[in-house]
C-alpha cells in the first residue's frame, strides 16, 4: 500500500508524463536536440549549463563523441537555463548524475574556475511562449577554454533564448 | 523582532541596517563605495526602496546621506568634503545599484516602531540600543521626521579593504591541476511549480469562469556576472497570482477542463519565471519589485496565449465571485 507522500509523487510523475506527452502532441514549436552538456562537477542541479548541439549515435560513448565533436570547428555552444526543466523532468538530478561523464576544467562566466563534468543528453526546447513574451534580444557571447587532461579546446558560447527556445525537458540518450 | 504600528502588529526580521559594497565602473576603473541602507518601513517590501542610504566612498573618505522615496532620490546631503558630481551620479544610479551584499547587521532585542501609516512622522524606541554599525562605533541615530539618519562622530573603520576584481580572462591556472570549485547557483536558489498545486474552481453561478490562486510565489535568482566577476542575486516575490480562464459556455458546454487550465497555468508560471530570469541576466540592475511585476506580466501574456486570448493572470481576484477562490500557498515541486 502506498503512503500518502509516495502516492503524491506517483501522481506527480504521472502528471509529468502527461505534461511531456501534451507538449509532444500539441506544441508545434517543440524540438528535441541531442548534444553535449557541460555542467559543474557536483551532484546538485545547476542553474545554468552549457549545451553543445551535436548529432550522435545513441551507442556512442561520451569519450568518442567528444573527440569527434571538439574537432568540429563550427561547433556552437549555448548557455541554457537548466533548472527550468525540473517541472517536466522531476528526476532531472538522477538523470544528470546517473550517466557516464568525463571531467574537465573551465574558467568562464557561468562557471568561474570550475571542475566540470561533460556528458551526453537531449534537451527539448520550445519557442511556443516566445510568441507572446519577448525575451532579451541582446545576445551574450563569450569564449572559454575547456581543458580535458592535457588538452585545451576553445569554445564560443552564446546566450540568447530566442535561438533555441526555452528548455522544456531533459532526456538521457537511450542505450 | 516586534514591530508595532497603529494598524499592524507583527513579528518581522529586523532589516534596518544592511550594508553593501558597491563597485561602480568609471571608465576602465572601479570605484568602491560602502553603503548602509536604512528603509523607512522594514515591513514594506512591496514598493521600490523608501528610506535613507548612507554612502561612504572608501578610497577618498567622503560620506553622504541620500533620501529615497519609492526608488526616486529626494535629496542628498553631504557631511564631509563635497565631491564634484556625486550628487548627480547617485541620482541616476538608484539606491539598489549594488553588486554584492556582503553583510547585514541584526538587532538582538526588541525594536519597537510606533507610527501611523500616512499620518505624521514615525517615532521610534530602540529598546535594545542602537544597531551596531561596526564601521562606525560612535554612530548617533537621529529621527529627522523624514527618516532616520546616522552621523559618524569618528572616522569610519573600513571593515574589509576594497578588493579589485581579478583581471578578466580565461584558461584557469594552466597547471592542469584541480581548481577550487565555487558555489554555483543550484536547486536551493530556485523554485518551480507543478500542475498538481493549482486548485481551479468555478467562480460564477453558471460555471462560466474558473480561477485558481497562488499566494506568496517567490524565487531567488542568481548568476555570475562576467563583467564584475561576482554573483548577483535577487529575491523575487509575488504576493498573489490569480489564474483565470473560461470554464463552460452559456449552454453548459465545457470549454476548458480545470486540469488543462492547471497545465497551462504551470507553463505560464514557469516560463514567466524563466523570462524574468532572462531579463535579470540582461540587466542586473533590475530591482526585485520590477522583476516581480515582470513575472506577473509575462505569466499573464503566456496564459492568454495558451488559452487563445481568453484567460488571464492578475494580482487581484475576479469581482463578485459566487464561490471563494481557495488561497493556496506556493510550494515548490516535490
Amino acid at each position: 500500500m502506498l503512503h500518502v507522500h509516495e502516492a503524491r509523487i506517483l501522481i506527480y510523475l504521472l502528471s509529468m508524463t502527461t505534461l511531456i506527452q501534451l507538449a509532444r502532441d500539441n506544441d508545434p514549436f517543440l524540438k528535441e536536440v541531442k548534444g553535449i552538456i557541460i555542467a559543474p562537477d557536483s551532484t546538485s542541479i545547476p542553474q545554468d549549463i552549457i549545451f553543445i548541439p551535436f548529432e550522435y549515435d545513441n551507442l556512442t560513448s561520451i569519450k568518442s563523441c567528444l573527440s569527434s565533436a571538439l574537432l568540429d570547428q563550427k561547433l556552437k555552444a549555448y548557455e541554457i537555463y537548466f533548472q527550468g526543466m525540473l517541472t517536466m523532468t522531476p528526476d532531472l538530478q538522477t538523470k544528470l548524475n546517473s550517466q557516464q561523464y568525463i571531467t574537465g576544467i573551465v574558467d568562464t562566466t557561468i562557471f568561474p574556475k570550475s571542475n566540470v563534468k561533460i556528458l551526453l543528453g537531449i534537451v527539448a526546447f520550445s519557442k511556443q511562449s516566445l510568441q507572446w513574451v519577448k525575451f532579451s534580444e541582446k545576445t551574450k557571447e563569450y569564449d572559454f577554454q575547456l581543458r580535458i587532461a592535457e588538452n585545451s579546446y576553445p569554445l564560443h558560447v552564446v546566450y540568447n533564448v530566442n535561438i533555441l527556445g526555452i528548455p522544456q525537458f531533459f532526456e538521457t540518450p537511450e542505450k | 523582532m516586534n514591530v508595532k504600528t497603529k494598524n499592524v502588529s507583527a513579528d518581522v526580521k529586523f532589516e534596518n541596517v544592511q550594508r553593501y559594497l558597491i563597485a561602480k565602473k568609471k571608465g576602465e576603473l572601479l570605484e568602491f563605495y560602502q553603503t548602509i541602507v536604512i528603509p523607512q518601513d522594514p515591513t514594506d517590501t512591496r514598493h521600490s526602496f523608501s528610506g535613507d542610504m548612507l554612502v561612504y566612498k572608501l578610497t577618498e573618505n567622503k560620506k553622504a546621506i541620500f533620501s529615497y522615496k519609492r526608488g526616486e532620490l529626494e535629496n542628498g546631503q553631504y557631511y564631509a568634503r563635497q565631491t564634484e558630481q556625486s550628487n548627480s551620479q547617485f541620482a541616476t544610479i538608484g539606491c539598489l545599484y549594488y553588486h554584492q551584499c556582503t553583510w547585514t547587521s541584526t538587532c538582538d532585542g526588541t525594536f519597537t516602531v510606533v507610527y501611523s501609516r500616512g499620518q505624521g512622522h514615525p517615532t521610534q524606541t530602540l529598546d535594545c540600543g542602537i544597531p551596531q554599525l561596526y564601521q562606525c562605533p560612535g554612530a548617533v541615530w537621529n529621527n529627522t521626521g523624514n527618516g532616520w539618519e546616522v552621523f559618524c562622530n569618528n572616522d569610519p573603520i573600513d571593515p574589509l579593504p576594497p578588493v579589485y576584481p581579478p583581471p578578466t580572462g580565461s584558461g584557469g591556472s594552466g597547471d592542469g591541476g584541480p581548481v577550487v570549485d565555487p558555489i554555483h547557483p543550484s536547486y536551493d536558489d530556485f523554485r518551480y511549480i507543478c500542475p498538481t498545486i493549482f486548485r481551479f474552481v468555478a467562480v460564477t453561478t453558471n460555471e462560466l469562469w474558473q480561477a485558481a490562486n497562488i499566494q506568496n510565489a517567490h524565487c531567488n535568482i542568481k548568476f555570475y556576472d562576467g563583467d564584475s566577476r561576482q554573483y548577483v542575486s535577487r529575491t523575487v516575490e509575488v504576493p498573489n497570482m490569480y489564474f483565470q480562464a473560461p470554464y463552460r459556455d452559456t449552454s453548459g458546454v465545457l470549454l476548458l477542463t480545470p486540469y488543462l487550465a492547471s497545465l497551462y497555468a504551470t507553463q505560464a508560471f514557469n516560463d514567466g519565471e524563466n523570462a524574468m530570469h532572462d531579463a535579470f541576466k540582461s540587466d542586473i540592475y533590475l530591482t526585485s519589485s520590477q522583476l516581480s511585476a515582470l513575472w506577473l506580466k509575462t505569466a499573464n501574456s503566456i496564459y492568454m496565449g495558451l488559452t487563445k486570448g481568453a484567460g488571464r493572470v492578475t494580482a487581484t481576484p475576479p469581482f463578485n465571485t459566487s464561490t471563494p477562490i481557495p488561497i493556496v500557498q506556493y510550494v515548490a515541486c516535490p
